[in-house]
């Protein structure tokens, strides 16, 4: 697949459907991987521009929020072209309760967040052995 | 006294027809009616970028989350600059089921000529947090120059 070229999405501005926030500013409703496997939950969120330490991550009654706070830039010259917006991330979803809160891991690199969500003991599928007499 | 007969204008039918073709331009370029997201997306490419331009320098801002720093290929030709990359996949484990695919990945090239002559010995590019910032210093030799007319 080294040969797909990638696609430009635009960044779509929060709807208001999708959760009020409470903030000033801009809020982009980032581009999300969600896949998994037998033991965890892998979500990765697009928030280019974002410092890691402006990133919350929370998870209670079974929602999850993202949030990415944009730090203000200031430049003081002329905008000869401007092809995206900036402005913080905000995304909320639906977890069903089978993940280990205690075991959440959260990395950011490169401007995308990776959340690790390991699925709770009763959650990962055993195999039962069937002894035969 | 007279009465204007608005109605009987030609004029005023044919201005209306011109101020509804104006109003069906400006809704078409109105940023959330579906159409307008055709016509800018239609030979976009990636990265986006914004062009800043202040004193002495050119400042390119692209956004490219997910896109390792030794991977940016930047190169500058005459007065062409070119962003060239890949994005890989984030994920290599087949078995895995997908509940959100949104992100997209593959290979990407863009060159952007500019528009005037910058010091290319001296081009800076930094990357942080998935946006990389160039910076072009303008060449001061290629300034807008005083030539003085003389009368005989």
């Amino acid at each position: 697949m080294a040969n797909q070229e990638i696609q430009v999405v635009d960044k779509k501005e929060l709807s208001p459907e999708s959760g009020e926030i409470t903030r000033n500013g801009l809020y982009f409703t980032p581009a999300v991987d969600i896949f998994e496997n037998s033991n965890e939950l892998t979500v990765v969120v697009d928030m280019p521009g974002i410092n890691s330490e402006d990133v919350e991550v929370d998870l209670r009654e079974n929602i999850l929020t993202i949030i990415g706070d944009a730090k203000a830039e200031e430049f003081g010259g002329q905008e000869l072209l401007t092809e995206y917006r900036t402005g913080g991330y905000y995304r909320t979803f639906r977890v069903n309760n089978l993940i280990d809160h205690a075991k959440i891991a959260a990395s950011m690199n490169d401007g995308v967040l990776t959340l690790k969500l390991p699925k709770s003991e009763k959650a990962i599928p055993r195999k039962i052995p069937v002894v035969c007499d | 006294m007279t009465i204007w007969d608005i109605q009987r204008d030609p004029w005023v039918g044919e201005f209306m027809r011109l101020q509804k073709n104006m109003n069906n331009l400006f809704s078409t370029l109105n940023e959330n009616s579906p159409s307008s997201e055709y016509f800018l997306r239609r030979g976009r490419l990636f990265p986006p970028i914004n062009v800043l331009k202040d004193e002495g320098n050119y400042k390119i801002l692209a956004e490219l989350p997910g896109v390792k720093a030794n991977e940016i290929d930047l190169s500058v030709q005459g007065e062409t600059l070119t962003i060239k990359g890949e994005r890989k996949p984030e994920n290599l484990d087949e078995n895995v089921s997908y509940h959100r695919r949104e992100r997209s990945h593959g290979s990407f090239q863009r060159s952007i000529s500019l528009p005037e002559k910058v010091d290319s010995d001296n081009i800076g590019a930094n990357y942080k947090n998935g946006v990389l910032t160039i910076t072009l210093p303008l060449d001061k030799g290629s300034g807008p120059r005083k030539i003085s007319v003389s009368t005989e």
